[in-house]
């Protein structure tokens, strides 16, 4: 067995990068698509109908809101902007992940200090 | 007399069930509003509109089309509300449908007896998608003259105006495989080989990958144009010359609608 065939779960990290990405910017969900799978935080392939159905989950959570941008021609796409409680759930997300990279912090001490004699 | 409100759309052909659906939701509010419902591939639907007929929402496969034929003179705003992605859609009449596979597609097309179907590229956006598919491929698999290959194998007798007559040709036997959405495949219970996102042209992550390659179309009139690879949309507008924007406008609210969006699904497209 080797690093590579390991894979620590990190679909769910999704829905906090879409959180992240919206905290500067509304954007829709074309472009989305595009940053998400830009992100070193996002493990492999993102695929389109995964986010836009996740999009719309989240929406109606109320974590996101929606409504359709255009301009005096041309193409009109729904942008996605973050709500109140979208801001907080990002927020709880870092914590929860920053109490998780300690435990994995300790892991390797751990692991080191065993392999290390 | 009857004197019935009527409201116009005119459609692309692969999106003839989720129209239907919505026509339904529509009668729920007009019950009174007679729907005229008519549809042919995106590219003779722009034509129509540019020969003058009278029509109060257009939905059409492609942005590009309204871009390309119809913006400004005729539509100012077109709504991006859905997207699907290419398959290869078979039966289990299809020769050597046993042997079909994600590996092996090509090989079974282009040895066996096997025939295929593609829309036409000149009317409909699944026609011109088809022949970006196999551009795709050939660079994705590294098969020189694959696309050569296909498009000389795929005659004209193969060539159907719509995305919707595929599945017909399918279904009665007079072709084996044909290049199709996932949307309509799935509306008609076919089994399908579903493509590397590098080559179905459904992730907007590879939209730079995609517009690598071109197709050039030739209009009614005889003039071309270039078509990039990009990601499938679907997009509905209501031409500037609708005299029943009011109830044009309640149709739209309704395929955008959360209700539209499940009706959407249903039919196998991603709502967007």
């Amino acid at each position: 067995m080797c690093a590579d065939d390991v894979s620590v779960p990190l679909e769910k990290l999704t829905q906090p990068a879409i959180l992240l990405l919206l905290v500067t910017n509304k954007t829709h969900g074309y472009e989305l698509i595009q940053k998400l799978n830009q992100m070193d935080c996002i493990d492999g392939e993102m695929e389109a109908a995964t986010v836009y159905r996740m999009l719309r989950r989240m929406e109606q959570e109320g974590l996101i809101v929606s409504r359709w941008e255009h301009g005096e021609f041309g193409p009109a796409r729904r942008q996605y902007e973050l709500t109140a409680q979208g801001r907080k759930s990002l927020d709880d997300w870092a914590m929860a992940l920053k109490a998780r990279v300690k435990q994995i912090e300790s892991f390797i001490l751990n692991y080191n200090s065993i392999e290390n004699g | 007399m009857d004197n019935k409100e009527v409201l116009k759309i005119l459609h692309a052909g692969a999106l003839r069930k989720p129209m239907k659906e919505c026509v339904h939701l529509f009668w729920n509010d007009y019950p009174d509003v007679e729907v005229a419902l008519d549809f042919a591939g995106s590219r003779a639907c722009a034509h129509a509109i540019l020969e003058g007929r009278d029509v109060d929402v257009v939905a059409l496969a492609d942005p590009h089309v309204f871009e390309d034929m119809l913006v400004p003179e005729h539509v100012d705003v077109f709504f991006v509300f859905a997207t699907d992605q290419m398959v290869l859609a078979y039966d289990e009449f299809s020769q050597h449908s046993s042997a079909i596979s994600k590996d092996s597609w090509m090989d079974v097309l282009l040895e066996g007896r096997a025939t295929f179907a593609r829309s036409d590229h000149n009317l409909d956006p699944c026609g011109y998608r088809t022949l970006m598919v196999w551009q795709l491929a050939e660079k994705f698999y590294s098969k020189p003259g694959l696309f050569e290959t296909l498009n000389r194998k795929c005659g004209q007798e193969h060539i159907y105006p719509k995305s919707i007559d595929l599945g017909g040709a399918l279904l009665e036997g007079k072709v084996d495989y044909i290049f199709e959405y996932l949307s309509v495949t799935k509306q008609l219970g076919f089994k399908y080989i579903g493509f590397p996102e590098r080559i179905n042209l459904s992730n907007p992550a590879y939209a730079d990958y995609y517009a690598q390659v071109t197709v050039t179309v030739t209009g009614k009139g005889g003039g071309v144009s270039l078509v990039k690879g990009a990601p499938i949309e679907f997009a509905v507008a209501i031409p500037q010359k609708s005299s029943k924007k009011e109830l044009a406008n309640h149709f739209v609210k309704i395929l955008t609608s959360p209700e539209g969006e499940k009706i959407l699904e249903d039919c196998g497209l991603i709502s967007c």
